[in-house]
């Protein structure tokens, strides 16, 4: 089993899950030196096996894997009950698999190569989380006020958007032309406030199944 | 000396040149109406062949301000041709009425058709035989009035028609070799028509059916006319609209000179050149048609290998995304080691030494990925080298050892030795290979017990290397599809670049890719043993 594992799993330990033997150790370095308790696996099969429902803290998994993807890992800990919050990378990031990631409660959604600070922050955010348990989060508030201004069109090429359409199906979908979908959908991030799609993804799934 | 002097004046002489281009077409217009004068209908100069109007017609389309070039040729051929004529104020309406209608007609293929890449498709080539077919028979009519025929009825409606045919022969046959010689575009396939041998050998063959339609009496000239089509028909195919119009104007030629020799009354010359004129006009469509089809294949294979860019710099992106990940998370450990503390004790500065180190060697990693784009990119086929294929091969047998253990995958490989080396780029090939192997192995996943072989033969000129797994296979039904490029490709580890690409890339080595149905994964690709595949371009000199 290629993981490393602290002696003493505490309560608040980052689970690390990738096959990219550089990214796992650069990435458990990193964050070991900032004081957190790191655990790493080369893929989902090796985590799945070591889980103890006991394992708190915060999960990281990479979705392109040989084997098990990260989101089939998310997936698999959810039906045992797991209630660890998963942060989902990848260096593939598509609308579809954000949207999957977030229907099952990911903390966040993170695209390679990320920031540092980026990672931290999830991190603090599934802390958050865990400590307030309903995430009846403000996001969720704004994001429905910023969702009220849209016009009916704008609803629906975000509707469209946030099932990981292509521009170009939208178009023919909507029987409006290709032009016209990039601008609604300009106005749509603009409105909704999010700087890219899976930040659109988040915004509109997050209110969604408080576990 | 003096012939150099001149000619360095014309370069440099604007009006010399326009003096020449004169002199150059008067020169020709009145050689072709000599040259094409045989047969005259009696009392009317009525010739059943007459390519001289094109010449007009393509200079009237460079420039409606020759026409008085166009009228004094026409006046100039008479003199010179057919002497002083018997009707002199006839001839003079006659000139001045065909040079009228000659520039409505260039005013016409002008609008419809242009002098930039004319031919381009079948509308261009429908209004050319339009406005070439109504243009004659206005000239014939106006011919008729000027010289105010008398005689019966069917005497002049005859005249009319063999003016027509007579004509119109004329321009379908000569008029689009001109226009193609003008465009800069097209001339290069002209001139690698007459280099090429085929050709010369449908010109021959031409020859031999002229003989033969020739050789036998009056009544077997229409029977054995269509043979004539043959090596047209031919030409046409093999060189598109260039090898079209150049045997078009050969058989004509021929068909000129064989029927003087034969004697051939001219009621028989009119009705075959009647027959050329639609022989003509097949010959052009294929033309056309072959050269709209050769477009087309371009296109798509143009676009086939934008496709696989596309998901050749997809499968890179996500390549250099894992170091570059990793390259900032350890900066972010230097930081964390570097900052804070005044001095640094000796264990952090040996961590801060391997974490430094680590961040190199990931930048390495990241550089070799754009390493390999690049070579991706220098186009094509071009990095060839004489490599034996089962380096190649075990290699990339070898980089998936671990992956197939992984999925209880086991990978076997049956590379008989001596197979000669081949000419390949063993960048890309070893793509192809990586790709097929990864995709043969996660079908194979699907059941227990999953096997993947790779083989490799040699079969006549190629070798064929075959990649068999025994998961679920393929169906006849998605045969077909499988090597679309909008086909998501199977989820592939590692380089995910799709079939579609993989065929690219085997078909640029003059290869070919495919895929069988049955139970199993069953693909194969073929690459040959001799450089004959490759474009010359791309040929490594010897």
């Amino acid at each position: 089993m290629a993981c490393s594992q602290p002696t003493a799993l505490h309560r608040d330990t980052v689970f690390i899950v990738d096959d990219d033997a550089s990214v796992r150790d650069s990435l458990s370095l990193m964050l070991s030196l900032q004081g957190y308790a790191t655990a790493t696996f080369a893929s989902a099969e090796d985590f799945l096996q070591a889980w103890q429902p006991h394992w708190d803290g915060c999960l990281i998994a990479d979705i392109r894997m040989s084997g098990m993807s990260g989101l089939e890992l998310q997936q698999a800990l959810r039906s045992r009950g797991a209630s660890l919050p998963v942060v989902i990378v990848t260096a593939h990031g598509d609308v579809a698999a954000a949207r999957q990631a977030f229907l099952a409660n990911a903390v966040d959604f993170i695209e390679k190569p990320f920031e540092p600070q980026q990672i931290v922050a999830a991190i603090e955010q599934a802390r958050a989380r865990r400590a307030v348990p309903a995430p009846a989060s403000m996001v969720s508030v704004a994001s429905s006020v910023a969702a009220a201004s849209l016009s009916e069109r704008e609803r629906e090429v975000l509707q469209l958007l946030v099932q990981g359409l292509h521009n170009r199906r939208i178009a023919t979908e909507l029987g409006i032309s290709h032009r016209t979908v990039e601008i609604h959908k300009a106005r749509v991030l603009e409105k909704m406030g999010a700087k890219n799609l899976v930040e659109l993804v988040r915004l509109v799934q997050e209110p969604a199944a408080p576990h | 000396m003096a012939v150099l002097a001149f000619f360095r004046r014309l370069r440099a002489d604007r009006r010399l040149q326009l003096m020449a281009l004169a002199a150059a077409y008067a020169a020709g217009f009145v050689i072709l109406d000599w040259a094409s004068y045989i047969r005259p209908l009696q009392g009317l100069n009525i010739t059943p062949w007459n390519p001289q109007p094109a010449l007009a017609v393509a200079l009237l389309m460079h420039g409606r301000r020759w026409i008085w070039l166009v009228w004094a040729g026409l006046v100039a051929a008479e003199l010179a041709v057919r002497g002083i004529p018997g009707n002199p104020a006839g001839a003079l309406a006659a000139t001045v009425a065909l040079s009228l209608t000659y520039a409505a007609m260039a005013q016409a293929l002008l609008y419809r058709i242009g002098l930039a890449a004319p031919f381009r498709d079948r509308r261009d080539l429908l209004w050319f035989t339009a406005i070439v077919t109504a243009g004659s028979l206005l000239c014939a009519f106006l011919y008729i009035l000027a010289f105010s025929v008398q005689g019966p009825a069917w005497a002049i409606w005859g005249a009319v028609a063999r003016y027509w045919v007579g004509d119109t022969v004329g321009l379908i046959v000569t008029l689009p070799v001109l226009l193609i010689a003008a465009d800069a575009s097209r001339r290069r396939a002209l001139a690698v028509t007459l280099r090429s041998a085929a050709w010369w050998a449908t010109a021959a063959l031409t020859c031999v059916f002229l003989l033969v339609v020739f050789s036998r009496g009056p009544q077997d000239y229409f029977k054995y006319f269509y043979l004539l089509l043959l090596p047209v028909a031919w030409a046409s195919a093999r060189f598109g609209l260039a090898g079209a119009v150049l045997s078009c104007v050969f058989t004509q030629l021929g068909l000129i000179v064989a029927a003087q020799l034969a004697l051939l009354h001219e009621l028989t010359l009119f009705e075959l050149q009647a027959l050329m004129a639609a022989a003509t006009l097949t010959a052009l469509l294929l033309g056309v048609l072959v050269d709209e089809r050769a477009r087309a294949a371009a296109e798509l294979r143009n676009s086939l290998r934008f496709a696989a860019a596309g998901q050749m710099a997809a499968a890179l992106a996500h390549e250099l995304s894992q170091p570059l990940t990793a390259v900032s998370n350890y900066a972010q450990a230097c930081r964390v080691l570097a900052g804070g503390d005044a001095e640094l004790d000796p264990r952090r500065r040996a961590q801060l030494a391997s974490v430094v180190d680590s961040l190199s060697s990931e930048a390495q990693r990241a550089g070799d990925v754009v390493k390999r784009l690049r070579d991706f990119f220098r186009s094509g086929a071009t990095s060839l080298r004489r490599v034996p294929l089962d380096a190649v091969i075990q290699e990339a047998v070898q980089a998936h050892t671990d992956y197939a253990h992984r999925l209880g995958v086991t990978l076997h490989s049956d590379v008989p030795a001596g197979l000669p080396p081949l000419w390949i780029d063993p960048i890309q090939i070893a793509v192809v290979l990586r790709n097929l192997i990864a995709n043969a192995v996660e079908s194979a996943a699907a059941a227990p017990g999953g096997e993947v072989r790779l083989g490799a033969r040699l079969a006549g000129r190629t070798i064929v290397t075959d990649v068999r797994d025994n998961g679920p296979g393929i169906d006849t039904v998605h045969l077909q599809s499988l090597f679309d490029a909008g086909t998501p490709s199977a989820k592939a580890g590692g380089m995910g670049v799709g079939l579609s690409m993989c065929r690219a890339i085997v078909e640029a080595h003059g290869g070919k890719l495919w895929a069988e149905a049955g139970p199993g994964g069953r693909l194969f690709f073929a690459l040959p043993t001799d450089d004959h595949g490759l474009l010359p371009a791309d040929r490594p000199a010897p």
